[in-house]
């Protein structure tokens, strides 16, 4: 399994370095080829690193708030 | 402790700088708890580098948000997690504390898991360094603190879904 999870690391992190969404779906197509299930790991943190940002933030942010609020009340 | 009081103040001074004004007291508020944590200790510690130093400034300041959230969470809710409501977080700040439970024991898998990662991630969120100041505390070129950095977020992300 250790190598299954490095290898899912390097191609997402290789994939994130591509910037066009057609070469980067190449990219995956042929490295991913003979493992749909790599693919799939990828695919889903590609899709967390687009909306994973804003929402982590938001936690902390949220939390900052709240803790202010009580300070001032 | 001339050196840590003095980054420490740094620290404090730029934070605030980055957000909106009525967080100013709760960052200093935060920053001073920190600072108490890390002097208040029966021996001297010692730093034997800028990582190490703010490797530890970080690890205080998220074990007093992680403790402040757990306390308030258990009061209001009477203990237990429970998943991250996403839109509920959008509109109610409340939820915050209870997502930062979730997050924190998202964080200790990081660190056993993606260890390289998990550092990154510590400086950023906990001690609001630049992706910059991160490089430098911990060696790293900016390319490599990038891909730690995107990969931890993501990788967390899923951990909270």
């Amino acid at each position: 399994m250790p190598n299954e999870s490095l290898n899912v690391r390097s191609i997402f992190d290789r994939a994130l370095e591509i910037t066009s969404d057609a070469e980067r779906a190449a990219y995956l197509d042929e490295v991913c080829a003979r493992a749909p299930e790599i693919q799939q790991q990828v695919d889903a943190l590609l899709t967390a690193h687009v909306v994973a940002g804003s929402v982590l933030d938001a936690i902390l942010r949220a939390l900052s708030h709240s803790q202010s609020d009580r300070r001032e009340s | 402790m001339p050196l840590v009081d003095a980054e420490l103040r740094r620290l404090a001074e730029q934070r605030p700088a980055q957000e909106k004004p009525g967080q100013t007291l709760q960052a200093t508020a935060l920053m001073h708890d920190a600072f108490i944590r890390l002097v208040d200790v029966e021996k001297v510690q010692q730093w034997n580098s800028r990582g190490h130093f703010f490797a530890a400034a970080a690890r205080a300041m998220r074990r007093i948000l992680v403790e402040r959230a757990r306390r308030k969470h258990r009061l209001r809710h009477g203990g237990g997690l429970h998943r991250i409501d996403l839109d509920s977080l959008l509109q109610d700040s409340s939820a915050a504390d209870g997502n930062l439970l979730v997050l924190d024991e998202a964080l200790e898998r990081l660190a056993t898991e993606v260890p390289e990662a998990d550092e990154v991630v510590k400086l950023r969120y906990f001690a609001g360094l630049t992706i910059e100041e991160t490089t430098m505390t911990l060696n790293l070129s900016v390319r490599t603190a990038n891909r730690h950095w995107a990969y931890a977020r993501a990788w967390l992300y899923q951990q909270l879904n």
